[in-house]
């Protein structure tokens, strides 16, 4: 996109804007698009990056410049979950479900929806560790799935906790349950207000023996109307559609160093469309996680190979960013509420890790009008790359 | 099943901790220590493994000599590919446990050892002694691509796999085209044409917590159980069926705290030498932990690819038509790449409004 407006005289983030898609565009398999935060993106993460701004002065030897670039990702549709919860007499709620804890806050996430489904304080909620042998079925943690899909499933096995506890209390308080809500482990009454609590029902309702409560939630967007396509597409053709779109826009700050060639990222504004942030801090983690595994991979991580063997196989010599090499680095939410997803949500898992190489190489450019189109961006490419400059100009 | 709209009606729910920055569960146990990765797994009887690793790109095996390593101290079990002749794989069954009869990477396993702690199972290794008959070699893709190029995997189109096109008789594991419109068309109404190749590398997804798994077999039962820092438990669940030729209630899949996977930790790894190995020790589970250099050597890694973009625009800015070309790197083996190399391929046309585009996507 870069090179393109660069030929054209047209600011590389008006052309983004004039050509992204929006809500109801059709994807290149002709699916409708929901929930399209892409503009939002675009406009919130040159803003932080200050995009149009004067540049600084040059010193002899450092040019800085921006750059900016937008990311797109679906997820595998369609895909199947599961989950169960038991709430046991004492209402602890257990999420019984086949979900890895990989880092990303997965069990977090699941918890705060069940307690909000069912209305238990999150500190009442246990997930289970995944044993195929007792756990039901869950595709996998992968292609930024899990909000949405064990989310849905968890907040749908939930409300239907919180149904039988509301019924339960209405035959017990002798009230219409629709007059009834569940709230961090209290029963409150329309209009009259707490009428006892979720403990003291449990017991009145099973006596000393010990029962549960059980539900369990299946979901697959299969036959989602938001799926559909172009007529008449056979085999893969058909399965392009994704049940949820995932968009942002990085913009990169850079300084280059004219004699060594090193790179110096100086700021990353990483602006994603999460549909829903179910845990704000989760989602600027993962974030700002991505952008530095993007930093690395463009800068410093390298193979170096010789027929076949990898010569550098160890982390003194595979090169990954350290602390001295962070940048400033600011997620900015954008929420474009997706209409199947739990609470709006859609996911998170893994856009932030492609758009920071491009916005680095286009950052590059800005600042010494070197087009880098192969990474790792080493020193030593760029170097050869503004020599070789050197000579034309 | 019918779709559900109903239960999509949240304007109801009051939420407190949905939209919270609340603080993580897992937070405390590790901060602590007390989390239990899969490289903390610890049973009782519990045996190691090592793994013999091949030293060269592209080899037959024509010899393997076991006897010094039977008989090291401390050793319960030695396995070759002749003992566990299996291959699994997500979209192709490609990849064997144990090298079979030939080596296609160097660092494929080609021989493992149990043994009562590590280092005795890494000092019998040492003792195993192969002999291979080198073949032709190709270390880019886009060479292995070329017709007349050396196959890795000759009898690739006689593999069992999932129905997505391989082109037999050549490297090419995938191959994946799509249509839209006509970009001839649109590149002749096109004011400027852009012609451009790009390229991007492998890179290792650098997990703190190495590849490592415990796997046990119950001979009365003929079952295993397997404790792995993996992302997708049910899905490996299917692929050891598969593999192995055993109903898939006869393997259980439990997963610890997993130390980062980033899409590494997604198929058979560590579990395949565990696999393997636990086939051959009446009953004691066997943990494989891989060392950093075997991360970084011998595992999975993000795949690298060649791409070329000629993209037809107007003067305004508006596009008429996009062709992309990409040629990924699969490295040795499939692997979970098919994936990457169909999905990945369909977003390298951007979120942008294009009339008329053409894809053709090769997995090498």
């Amino acid at each position: 996109m870069d090179i393109i407006a660069q030929k054209l005289g047209i600011d590389p983030l008006e052309i983004r804007l004039k050509n992204a898609y929006v809500e109801g565009d059709r994807y290149i398999n002709g699916q409708v698009l929901h929930g399209v935060g892409l503009k939002e993106t675009l406009k919130r993460s040159s803003r932080e990056i200050g995009w149009g701004e004067v540049k600084q002065p040059a010193s002899t030897t450092k040019r800085r410049g921006k750059g900016i670039a937008v990311i797109l990702k679906g997820t595998l549709t369609p895909t199947n979950s599961s989950c169960l919860i038991k709430m046991n007499q004492e209402a602890d709620v257990t999420v019984i479900c086949t979900t890895p804890e990989t880092g990303g806050g997965q069990k977090t996430v699941l918890s705060q929806i069940a307690a909000d489904a069912i209305g238990v304080p999150m500190s009442s909620v246990s997930v289970t560790q995944p044993d195929t042998s007792i756990t039901p079925y869950n595709d996998a943690v992968g292609s930024s799935r899990t909000t949405f899909h064990m989310g849905n499933v968890v907040l749908m096995a939930g409300q239907q906790v919180r149904k039988k506890i509301l019924n339960m209390a209405g035959e017990i308080l002798k009230t219409d349950p629709g007059r009834l809500n569940l709230f961090e482990g209290k029963i409150l009454e329309e209009g009259v207000g707490e009428r006892m609590t979720l403990k003291a029902l449990l017991i009145q309702k099973f006596g000393p023996g010990g029962m549960d409560i059980l539900a369990e939630a299946h979901f697959n967007p299969a036959d989602s109307p938001l799926l559909a396509a172009n007529p008449g597409l056979k085999g893969l053709d058909a399965r392009m559609s994704s049940i949820f779109w995932m968009f942002a826009t990085h913009a990169a700050e850079v300084e280059v160093d004219i004699e060594t060639g090193v790179v110096k990222v100086l700021k990353v504004a990483a602006a994603h469309d999460v549909g829903h942030a179910i845990n704000p801090t989760a989602c600027e983690q993962q974030i700002e996680g991505s952008v530095i595994m993007g930093l690395s991979n463009t800068l410093f991580e390298e193979f170096k190979m010789e027929k076949g063997r990898i010569l550098n196989d160890s982390l003194a010599d595979y090169k990954l960013a350290t602390m001295l090499d962070m940048p400033q680095i600011v997620p900015i939410i954008v929420e474009a509420q997706h209409k199947e997803g739990p609470f709006g949500a859609k996911g998170i898992g893994e856009p932030a890790a492609a758009g920071t190489a491009p916005a680095i190489a286009s950052a590059i450019f800005d600042a010494v009008g070197l087009r880098i189109k192969d990474l790792p961006i080493t020193p030593e490419k760029v170097l050869a790359a503004l020599k070789a400059k050197e000579g034309k100009d | 099943m019918p779709f559900q709209g109903a239960r999509r009606d949240m304007s109801e729910m009051k939420t407190h901790y949905v939209g919270a920055r609340v603080s993580r569960v897992d937070a405390h146990d590790k901060v602590t220590g007390n989390a239990v990765y899969g490289v903390d797994v610890d049973l009782p009887g519990m045996l190691y493994g090592a793994v013999l690793r091949s030293p060269l790109p592209h080899a037959r095996i024509t010899e393997i000599d076991v006897s010094g390593a039977m008989k090291a101290p401390g050793v319960r079990a030695v396995v070759t590919g002749k003992d566990f002749p299996f291959t699994f794989g997500g979209a192709v069954k490609d990849q064997p446990f144990l090298a079979i009869d030939r080596v296609r990477y160097i660092g494929e396993p080609v021989a493992a050892v149990a043994a009562e702690t590590e280092v005795a199972a890494q000092e019998a290794v040492e003792k195993i002694r192969v002999r291979y008959d080198e073949l032709p070699s190709i270390f880019d893709p886009r060479e292995a691509v070329k017709e007349g190029a050396p196959l890795i995997h000759p009898d690739m189109e006689h593999y069992r796999r999932a129905a997505h096109d391989i082109v037999p008789g050549t490297n090419i594991c995938t191959i994946r085209t799509y249509r839209l419109g006509d970009v001839e068309a649109g590149f002749a109404e096109a004011d400027e044409i852009f012609d451009d190749a790009f390229s991007t590398h492998a890179v290792s997804h650098a997990c703190i917590e190495p590849h490592a798994g415990v796997a046990q077999y119950i001979p009365s039962k003929g079952s295993y159980t397997l404790w792995s820092s993996t992302d997708r438990p049910y899905l490996l669940v299917r692929e050891l069926s598969e593999a192995l030729g055993i109903p898939s209630d006869h393997i259980r899949y439990i997963v610890p705290y997993v130390g980062g996977s980033f899409g590494g930790k997604n198929t058979l790894i560590a579990e395949a030498v565990a696999v393997a190995l636990a086939r051959f020790t009446k009953g004691r589970p066997v943990k494989v932990v891989f060392s950093r250099e075997e991360e970084l050597t011998a595992t999975q890694v993000r795949v690298g690819a060649f791409m070329r973009l000629k993209t037809g625009v107007k003067r305004d800015g508006t596009f008429t038509a996009r062709r992309a070309e990409i040629v990924w790197d699969s490295g040795a083996y499939v692997s979970n790449t098919q994936g990457v190399a169909i999905r990945g391929a369909y977003t390298i046309f951007g979120p942008y409004r294009i009339p008329n585009l053409e894809l053709s996507s090769r997995l090498v």
